[in-house]
């Protein structure tokens, strides 16, 4: 009986390398998942910090060169100018709420800055098409 | 600063016992986490509070925010009376 332990391999007590890998990549990737949850508030305010002052810029040079820019270039300032106000406060409401509520599903917060963000980009592009500033430099 | 963002105290312990379940099964039982679950929850409530605005600074950008909306109030389109 002795002789045939001894010629029988004992269990490896090592665990594959592929076990291996992926058990320190567990811990790492629930961190990351628990990061990317609150990068999502953090981006979000970002926009509502920097939204306005892209709006304000994009704005006043709209009304400095009122008399050199189109009609249908000021009708598009015009329909971002009426649109804007009331979307940038549904967005910081909505994200106020969420941060309270705890909620876990970021999905109505994210349309609404989706909709700040298609605002200022049409801004952006307004501005870079007419010759205005760059709203994304950085002062 | 805002309140802080619940989860769920079952995915706390699930996620803690997880981590401990892949420490134990990575150095082969040599090391284990027991207090994971602790570690996860402190991790949970300082990601939670992770905002970059306080009540305070959130009051002061909105009064700000409101001041450039009122700045331009003005229609840049005179309107078309039909």
């Amino acid at each position: 009986m002795n002789s045939l332990r001894a010629l029988t391999p004992a269990r490896s007590r090592v665990p594959g390398r592929g076990r291996v890998l992926l058990s320190r990549a567990l811990p790492a990737l629930l961190l990351v998942a628990l990061v990317g949850c609150a990068g999502f508030v953090k981006n979000a305010e970002t926009v509502l910090q920097t939204a306005p002052a892209m709006y304000d810029t994009a704005m006043t040079f709209a009304e400095q060169n009122q008399s050199k820019l189109s009609r249908e270039t000021l009708t598009k300032f015009e329909f971002v100018r009426v649109q804007f106000p009331p979307a940038y406060r549904a967005f910081d409401s909505a994200l106020a709420a969420y941060i309270k509520s705890g909620s876990k599903d970021p999905a109505e917060v994210q349309a609404l800055m989706d909709e700040v963000n298609r605002l200022i980009t049409q801004l952006q592009a307004l501005c870079v098409l007419n010759g205005g500033p760059d709203l994304g430099a950085k002062k | 600063m805002s309140e802080p963002k619940k989860i769920n105290p079952i995915l706390v312990v699930l996620i803690g016992q997880a981590i401990n379940m892949a420490a134990r099964a990575a150095t082969g039982g040599t090391l284990a986490i027991p207090d994971a679950v602790p570690l996860v929850q402190s991790l949970v409530d300082a990601l939670g509070r992770a905002t970059l605005e306080t009540d305070e600074e959130r009051a002061q950008r909105r009064v700000e925010t409101e001041a450039i909306f009122a700045k331009h109030s003005t229609p840049l389109v005179p309107e078309v009376n039909p």
